[in-house]
């Protein structure tokens, strides 16, 4: 009789195994690609020390917003009337976001090689899905612009995409958000676009689709440039049910704020970029627990810098 | 693990909304109605403008809205700032518009007009604008959302009448499909401009075909 493969792993897995686990432990898809190193989102500040959870950014028109108007007096010696100064406000909040493991010794033990699963590798992998939470909070926050551009159940066209750039363009009574310009779509609204693209006869309008190199530096969601238009995807882009709420927008339309905790009597703490990471025993139960928090807040600065594109879902 | 149930939804949980609403969103969208001409009655489309009203999640940390545990946020502030800015809120109490369901970890929100069905483990859900959009027009005609301001009506048939979209047609006509869709656009802007006439005679009485 032979000596097979399959006497030597059934029934008892003595001198084979029926499988073997890979070395390797490759990722399940993410969606983490987000604006936060890009000019198009601003950094508003750290609420650390500040006595609130909320930063108030302070608006005024200066610099050019109100005019010279003609001198109305009656005579050379006339008084001029004073300008009173437009002003206004936008809060950004700043809210707890936490993510937490518990893994247990005997599984961290067994791990087969260095980058298996281990406190470490836990606590490496909750510091990248702060990447996912700004995505997160960056598509809730663009579907708050006011103006909208598309049609209810329609697919997101050229027409649309352009008619928004020329929003922009004459945003606030014509004054103009200057550019660059961001779109940051759902990955249907950029298949539209897309479709839309390549079933025009005319080739005046150059997409101009992302590089390996623009990829590598911008993320595996950024799509490329459309007349001018960085375009991003985010699985994130939130939807009313009948439509998906993506956005274009300038720079200075999204503002951030974060805050970073600083862990006390924690038996390991580590500051992994905007997250801070501690780890707990559960020595009784031989348990490591591997918690991640992270406070952060977006909001709408400028309502004018940015217009919501909606189509069906 | 856990068993699921089956009155649970094969759903993540998602944040609470309401709708909120700014007379300058509008719509065009198409019914169609009844009309009787003499003795004989026949259905046409007609066209309407119908309130284009926005749903906004409460999510802690976005926009302004505070957190008050875990995922429950506090949209107040949210709300007064929307106000300012001539925003029309919609509570959701008062007009009754969210079913909730039980979902694993949490609470799945939807709009009460979501039909949702569960096949083979997945959730599909089917929106009926229809009953949507007649709410949003019950809305207008309670004065709940004000009168509507005809000149945002006028901006919307004047973007589409000299859009890009409608140039780059005329340069395609000869092509029959292309024909097709210039026809249907123009139809669209006659369509708007008819209905802001009308409106300017009947008023909101306008909007008596959209609810038959």
């Amino acid at each position: 009789m032979p000596i097979t493969q399959y006497n030597l792993s059934v029934p008892t897995e003595d001198l084979r195994m029926t499988k073997m686990i890979s070395q390797e432990i490759r990722l399940l898809l993410t969606d983490s690609t987000n604006l936060r190193n890009t000019p198009f989102v601003d950094f508003i500040g750290s609420i650390n020390g500040m006595g609130s959870d909320t930063i108030r950014v302070r608006k005024a028109g200066l610099d050019g917003f109100d005019a010279f108007s003609a001198f109305t007096g009656a005579t050379e010696d006339s008084a001029v009337n004073a300008t009173s100064l437009t002003d206004g406000f936008v809060d950004v909040v700043c809210k707890r976001n936490s993510l937490a493991y518990e893994i247990t010794d005997l599984a961290s033990m067994t791990g087969l090689n260095q980058g298996d699963i281990d406190p470490f590798r836990i606590a490496e992998s909750i510091a990248n899905s702060y990447e996912a939470l700004f995505a997160n909070i960056t598509g809730a926050a663009v579907a708050g612009f006011t103006t909208t551009k598309g049609s209810t159940g329609a697919d997101l066209t050229i027409a649309v995409f352009l008619s928004a750039i020329q929003h922009l363009e004459k945003a606030d009574s014509g004054k103009g958000a200057p550019g660059p310009y961001v779109a940051l779509l759902h990955p249907k609204q950029w298949a539209d676009l897309q479709d839309n693209i390549l079933a025009q006869t005319t080739g005046i309008l150059q997409f101009v689709a992302a590089s390996y190199e623009a990829i590598s530096a911008k993320g595996s969601h950024y799509k490329g440039n459309f007349m001018g238009v960085e375009i991003y995807t985010s699985s994130y882009i939130t939807d009313d049910a009948t439509d998906h709420a993506g956005a274009l927008f300038a720079a200075g339309a999204l503002g951030f704020a974060t805050g970073m905790p600083s862990p006390v009597g924690a038996n390991e703490a580590m500051e992994m970029g905007e997250v801070s990471i501690e780890m707990d025993r559960d020595s009784v139960k031989a348990i490591t627990s591997v918690v991640g928090h992270a406070y952060l807040g977006m909001s709408i600065i400028d309502d004018f810098r940015g217009v919501t594109l909606i189509s069906a879902i | 693990m856990t068993q699921q149930t089956t009155n649970v939804l094969p759903a993540r949980p998602n944040h609470p909304f309401y709708y909120k609403w700014h007379p300058t969103n509008w719509q065009f969208v198409y019914r169609d109605v009844e009309q009787t001409t003499g003795k004989k009655t026949a259905t046409v489309k007609k066209g309407f403008f119908v309130p284009h009203l926005r749903m906004e999640r409460v999510m802690p940390g976005v926009n302004g809205i505070h957190q008050i545990s875990g995922e429950l946020g506090n949209p107040g502030s949210r709300i007064g700032q929307l106000q300012q800015q001539g925003w029309i809120y919609l509570d959701p109490q008062k007009y009754d518009y969210m079913h909730v369901y039980p979902v694993r970890g949490g609470r799945y929100h939807v709009p009460k007009w979501m039909q949702i069905k569960v096949v083979a483990n997945r959730m599909i859900e089917n929106m009926d604008l229809n009953a949507f959009q007649l709410w949003s027009i019950n809305l207008l005609r309670s004065n709940i959302l004000g009168n509507p301001e005809p000149h945002f009506w006028q901006l919307a048939t004047h973007e589409l009448e000299r859009s890009r979209e409608l140039e780059i047609l005329i340069k395609q006509q000869h092509l029959p499909e292309k024909k097709a869709q210039l026809d249907e656009l123009r139809g669209k802007v006659k369509d708007m401009k008819d209905f802001v006439a009308r409106y300017n005679k009947q008023g909101l009485d306008i909007y008596e075909d959209f609810t038959q």
